[in-house]
C-alpha cells in the first residue's frame, strides 16, 4: 500500500464516521508531511508507512479521540437515544408553554368570538410557527450534533428518527382530530393518517421522506436498495397505522328503510350570534341564516321562514322557541345559537397545505310547535384545515357539513351510502 | 525493547504525558515530536506515529495545546506549543505520575 492509498483509504473512513471534512484533511496532510520527513530520514517507503501505523489503529484513535473529547460523545446512548425522546416535551416546557401563556396574556381578549379573527390570527401564528418548526429544528438540530460529535451512522439515523417520528407521534396525540376513532393509530401514525385527508396527508411523509433519505444516502453511502428498503418500511408502517384510521362517521342507512321520512314542514329559523370573527354582526348573521336555510331545505317538504334575531342573552328556553314559532305559524321552529366561527392561521405539522383552519362551535334545536316536542338538539364544534388562511365564510361552510350531519343523524336527511332506489321512493 | 502505545495497559495517560512534557521546552512538528520523545525516552516508548496528530489535536482541543501553520519545503506544516492551560496540566500530571511511580516502586520493593 502507498501513502497514496492509506491517506485515500482513511479519507473514506473518516468521512463515514462523520468526522469533518476540514479535519480529515488537516490530519491527513499532516501524516503525508509525516511520511516524506521520514523517507528524507533515511527509511524505505515501506518502513516509513509501517511506521505511521496500521491503518485501522490511525482510524480507531482518531474516532476515539474525537468522541472522548465532549460528553456527547462519551455518552451517546443518553445524548442520541434518550435525549431524543425527551426532546418535545422539553421542547414544549421551555419554549411552547412560555408561548403559549405569554400569547394568552397578550392577546387576552382572543378567546372572546367579537375579537376573534385577528387576535386568534396571532395567537395561533405564533404558536403555530412553533409546532410546524418544532420536528425541522428537531431534525436540523440532531443532524448537526450527531456530525459535530462524530457519533456513527447508527446512532444519527436513530437520533434523527427518534426526534422526528416522537415529535411528530406527540403532536398528534395532543392535538387528536375531532371524531378520530383510533388514538393508537394515530400516535402510531405520526399524524399521517389524518382522518378527513387521509390521502393529501401523504405530502408531509413525501416531504420528510425527502428530507431524510437522500441526506442518509448521500451521508453515510448507505446503499440504494436499503435505503428503499427503509422508505418502503417507513411507507407500510404508516399506512397501517395512521393511514388504517377512518373518519370516525360510520355511515349507515340508519331510517332510509322507512317508507315515510320525518320533515320540518313550515320552518321558522330564529340565529343568535354575536357576529365574532366577522366584519359586521349582520353580515355573520345573514351568511349563517342563508347557509342554514340551505340545510334545511334540503329536507323534504320543508320551507323556512325567518325570525328575528334574539337579542344577546342566554339561551332561549323551548317554551319561549314553540310560542315564537306558533306565532309565525310553523309547523317547526329551528333555534341555532352560534358561540365561536372563525378561521385562524395553524400552522401545526401539516406542512402545506395545511397552513389555516377554519371553525364554528354552535347548538341547535329544532321543535314541533304543536307538541312541543324536540325533533333535534345537538352541540357541535366543526373545523377543517385549508390550505391558505381562509375568510371567516369558510367557517359558514363548516358549519353547513356539521348541520347537514345532524341531519342525518336524525333521518331528516338522506345518509351518504344508501341505497339510491330507496332515495328515489323516498321523494316520491 | 521498545513498548507501543497499545501493547501495555499500563501506557494510558503516558504518550499525553510525554507529549506534554517535550513540548513544554520549545514548539515542535508531528515528526520532530516523535522523535524526541523516542530520544528522551531512550527508545524504550515507541508511539505508533500516525496515532500521534489525532492525540495532538485532542489536547488542542482540550487547550492544552496550541498550533501554527507554516510552510516548510514548500508544504504546510503544523507546529505544536504548549499553552498555560497545558502547563498546569503537565505539572498535574507530573505529579500524579511521580505519586504513582512512587508508590509502585515502594510496593515492588516491599515484596521483592
Amino acid at each position: 500500500m502507498s501513502i497514496q492509498n492509506l491517506c485515500d483509504r482513511l479519507r473514506v473512513r473518516l468521512k463515514k464516521r462523520g468526522a469533518a471534512d476540514e479535519y480529515v484533511q488537516s490530519l491527513l496532510e499532516e501524516l503525508e508531511d509525516h511520511y516524506r520527513q521520514s523517507i528524507a530520514a533515511g527509511r524505505t517507503e515501506e518502513e516509513a508507512l509501517a511506521a505511521l501505523g496500521d491503518e485501522d489503529e490511525i482510524l480507531q484513535t482518531t474516532i476515539h479521540s474525537l468522541r472522548r473529547d465532549s460528553w456527547l460523545g462519551r455518552h451517546r446512548v443518553l445524548a442520541f437515544v434518550i435525549a431524543p425522546i425527551l426532546f418535545y416535551p422539553l421542547a414544549i416546557m421551555v419554549v411552547g408553554l412560555p408561548i403559549g401563556f405569554l400569547s394568552e396574556g397578550l392577546f387576552k381578549h382572543a378567546l372572546l368570538p367579537r375579537n376573534g379573527l385577528m387576535t386568534h390570527i396571532w395567537k395561533w401564528t405564533i404558536l403555530g410557527v412553533f409546532n410546524f418548526a418544532l420536528p425541522i429544528c428537531g431534525f436540523l438540530m440532531m443532524r448537526a450534533l450527531c456530525r459535530r460529535f462524530r457519533c456513527g451512522p447508527v446512532f444519527a439515523t436513530v437520533a434523527c428518527g427518534l426526534t422526528v417520528a416522537w415529535t411528530l407521534a406527540a403532536y398528534t396525540a395532543i392535538n387528536l382530530p375531532k371524531n378520530a376513532n383510533g388514538r393508537v393509530n394515530f400516535v402510531l401514525g405520526a399524524g399521517v393518517g389524518w382522518p378527513l385527508t387521509a390521502k393529501s396527508h401523504w405530502i408531509l411523509l413525501c416531504f420528510y421522506g425527502i428530507l431524510l433519505f437522500p441526506w442518509m444516502i448521500r451521508r453515510f453511502r448507505f446503499a440504494p436498495r436499503l435505503a428503499i428498503l427503509g422508505a418502503g418500511i417507513l411507507l407500510s408502517a404508516i399506512t397501517l397505522t395512521g393511514c388504517a384510521s377512518d373518519t370516525g362517521r360510520i355511515y349507515v342507512a340508519r331510517g332510509a328503510v322507512a317508507t315515510t321520512r320525518p320533515t320540518l314542514g313550515q320552518t321558522a329559523l330564529m340565529i343568535q350570534t354575536d357576529g365574532g370573527g366577522w366584519k359586521s354582526p349582520k353580515v355573520s348573521q345573514e351568511n349563517i341564516r342563508v347557509a342554514v336555510t340551505q340545510v334545511l331545505t334540503r329536507v323534504s317538504g320543508t320551507s323556512v321562514t325567518d325570525l328575528p334575531s334574539p337579542p344577546q342573552t342566554s339561551d332561549l328556553s323551548d317554551y319561549e322557541l314553540v310560542m315564537a314559532g306558533r306565532a309565525a305559524h310553523a309547523k317547526t321552529v329551528c333555534y341555532i345559537k352560534v358561540d365561536s366561527m372563525g378561521s385562524r392561521i395553524e400552522m401545526g405539522v401539516g406542512i402545506p397545505p395545511y397552513w389555516a383552519g377554519s371553525y364554528a362551535r354552535y347548538s341547535i334545536r329544532v321543535l314541533d310547535t304543536d307538541s312541543g316536542k324536540l325533533l333535534v338538539d345537538a352541540i357541535r364544534y366543526d373545523s377543517t384545515f385549508h390550505p391558505l388562511c381562509e375568510p371567516p365564510e369558510h367557517a359558514v361552510i363548516d358549519m353547513q357539513r356539521g348541520l347537514n350531519g345532524v341531519l342525518e343523524r336524525e333521518g331528516l336527511l338522506p345518509t351518504v351510502g344508501e341505497d339510491p332506489r330507496i332515495h328515489a321512493n323516498l321523494h316520491e | 525493547m521498545g513498548t507501543s502505545t497499545n501493547s501495555s495497559h499500563f501506557m494510558n495517560g503516558v504518550p499525553e504525558l510525554l507529549i506534554l512534557r517535550q513540548l513544554a521546552g520549545q514548539e515542535m512538528y508531528g515528526y520532530q515530536l516523535v522523535r524526541a520523545i523516542q530520544a528522551s525516552t531512550r527508545d524504550a516508548i515507541r508511539l505508533s506515529e500516525g496515532c500521534v496528530y489525532p492525540l495532538l489535536h485532542s489536547l488542542q482541543r482540550k487547550g492544552w495545546l496550541s498550533s501554527r501553520r507554516a510552510i516548510a519545503d514548500g508544504r504546510p506544516r503544523v507546529y505544536y506549543r504548549l499553552t498555560p492551560k497545558g502547563r498546569g496540566r503537565l505539572e498535574k500530571m507530573t505529579g500524579q505520575w511521580d505519586g504513582l511511580a512512587s508508590a509502585i516502586r515502594h510496593a515492588l520493593g516491599a515484596t521483592s
